[in-house]
């Protein structure tokens, strides 16, 4: 997640309003960037967790206050006029933050964002880290374990009485990790995974903008235009003040309306009306969606609770494994007209060499042939039963090294490339489209986290580095 | 009785983090929206995707005419068995039930 903001001058803009700009494109960094990030060996089997709701992207944001008298269809690209883009960083990046490798993807993009900078100068760069647990001093943790999950609570080292729990929270509804960087002066904040609306929503809160708008703006704002009736159309504005917020795409012919914004809180969220963030949770039940024109929408009455006890979710993720694949595509028609009676019988033969060749058996690895064409994306659940032209045969195959992987990959080989489906018939050879057919394609990483923390004070894991360039 | 995704205006689903998918049926009108509501029971959606009935999510949202459906995913997303790291391919599952 990379978080980029241009705090401006605050003291004479507070109450306001906060106008910013939001965006759904993505950058696909060139291979000389991927380069310049530096993205060497890591830990593989470290295992970081981090505050986000969702599953791992790198982010860019750019986050600035705009002039409300700015022309819309300006893009935000005037000189002095920062704008919010929004754009994931491309596949090796996202699989940097896959590795939920937070510390460790954070700085390489930190290194990577100040390279790109350095031309221009003058930057200030914080990087926003989260701590593991085991990083922190001794004297501020009260460990604990919770559930299965070996998780420690962090609590600062002071005692803290109810009365003080309490101030403290009222002082939490107004602050939060990004805001504190934000605070240092940063022109570009760079943090590791966080929800998607703590970064849109911390301007608005550090100014003092009314809570449930900022987070309900960031919300509507996350994917940017994909609230509006073009969703790719790129970039709107959200103008949050002491009440509400209001919603404008920017490009012409997009428009919002009531159905559009208020639609947006369906996405990626298994309660539309709830949004469960670091601190409390956003209400929307009682917002009122109203057209101002055919283009933006004001929103008023969403509801910010903050939580009695301040948490902000872990995920960690370890790896499961490695694998390899293989492809074959067969369009021979009494193949692929039986070719679930062949996949099962090509999966009992090769289970059946790989034990005599390696010693193997189903507990020490995995293959699993899913048939492109047939179920590949449903599986058990597909219901559709209609014969394809051609089918393409995947065999994934996980173990705990790549060389145990590629070597029961190669076993699995010859059988895609010539199983016959009876005895009685020539020798018959299907369509592999790479060579060598077995692709390695590294570690896999699954969730072994899933956890909420609770923190004290909310920067209690997280410790901000600031870099001028 | 034609398919559910034929008479409204889009079935889609995503991930709602990586424990959870979500699949939202826009309707498109109220009379629509009513045929969905009545005509296609929790008990089914929860059959289809193979998950216990009680942990399905159901929100009727009648101002957007949006019927919504929130349930465990078939696999945790990211691990070896997940066939959609972003739980786009399940909808078609739900488009292509029949609907009095």
């Amino acid at each position: 997640m990379v978080a980029a903001a241009r705090a401006e001058s605050r003291a004479d803009v507070v109450n306001r309003g906060t106008a910013l700009r939001a965006c759904s494109g993505q950058i696909q960094p060139t291979a000389r960037a991927i380069r310049g990030i530096g993205l060497g060996p890591w830990p593989a089997d470290a295992a970081g967790a981090l505050i986000r709701a969702r599953p791992p992207d790198c982010r860019l944001h750019r986050v600035g206050r705009v002039g409300k008298a700015q022309p819309r269809h300006d893009n935000g690209h005037r000189r002095g006029v920062p704008s919010i883009g929004r754009a994931q960083l491309g596949q090796r990046l996202t699989r940097v933050a896959r590795l939920e490798l937070d510390i460790v993807a954070v700085r390489q993009l930190a290194r990577f964002t100040v390279e790109l900078n350095f031309a221009k100068g003058g930057h200030r760069t914080v990087q926003l880290l989260f701590l593991a647990p085991q990083t922190l001093g001794a004297s501020r943790l009260d460990a604990r374990r919770l559930g299965c999950g070996l998780l420690l609570i962090l609590r600062s080292h002071f005692g803290f009485t109810a009365q003080q729990r309490r101030e403290h929270q009222r002082e939490r509804a107004e602050r939060q990790q990004i805001a504190e960087a934000l605070e240092t002066g940063a022109d570009i904040v760079i943090a590791g995974r966080t929800t998607d609306t703590a970064i849109i929503a911390a301007l608005p809160l550090m100014r003092g903008d009314h809570a449930g708008a900022a987070w309900h703006a960031a919300k509507i704002g996350e994917c940017g235009a994909l609230c509006a009736t073009n969703p790719q159309s790129g970039v709107i504005q959200i103008d949050i003040d002491g009440e509400g917020f209001t919603v404008t795409p920017l490009a012409d012919g997009a428009h919002c309306t009531p159905h559009t914004v208020s639609a947006h809180m369906l996405y990626e969220n298994s309660d539309p009306f709830i949004l469960y963030e670091p601190g409390g949770h956003l209400d929307v039940t009682a917002a009122r969606y109203a057209a101002i024109d055919d283009t933006s929408v004001r929103v008023t009455g969403s509801v910010w609770v903050p939580s009695e006890r301040y948490t902000v979710k872990l995920e960690g993720a370890r790896v499961a494994g490695y694998q390899t694949l293989l492809l074959a595509t067969v369009r021979d028609r009494r193949y692929v007209e039986n070719i679930r009676a062949w996949v099962d019988d090509i999966a009992s033969r090769h289970a059946q060499r790989v034990a005599n060749r390696m010693g193997l058996g189903p507990e020490d690895y995995a293959c699993e042939l899913r048939i492109i064409g047939v179920e590949a994306t449903l599986g058990p659940l597909e219901t559709r039963r209609e014969a394809p032209a051609e089918a393409g045969v995947m065999g994934i195959i996980t173990a705990p090294t790549q060389e145990r992987a590629n070597e029961i990959g190669k076993i699995l080989n010859p059988f895609l490339l010539h199983h016959p489906l009876t005895r009685e018939e020539e020798q018959p050879t299907f369509a592999f489209p790479f060579s060598p057919a077995e692709i390695d394609r590294g570690a896999i990483y699954e969730f072994c986290l899933n956890h909420v923390m609770e923190l004290d004070d909310p920067m209690d894991a997280f410790s901000l580095e600031v870099r001028d360039a | 009785m034609p398919e559910l995704g034929s008479i409204v205006e889009k079935v889609r689903s995503k991930n709602a983090g990586p424990f959870w998918l979500t699949v939202d049926i826009f309707c498109g009108s109220p009379e629509v929206y009513a045929r969905v509501v009545n005509g296609l029971s929790s008990e089914r959606v929860a059959r289809l995707f193979r998950v216990e009935e009680a942990t399905l999510k159901r929100f009727d949202i009648a101002v957007l005419h949006v019927v919504k459906f929130s349930l465990p995913r078939p696999a945790i997303q990211g691990t070896a068995h997940d066939r959609d790291m972003h739980g786009a391919g399940w909808a078609p599952l739900l488009a292509e039930v029949e609907i009095n």
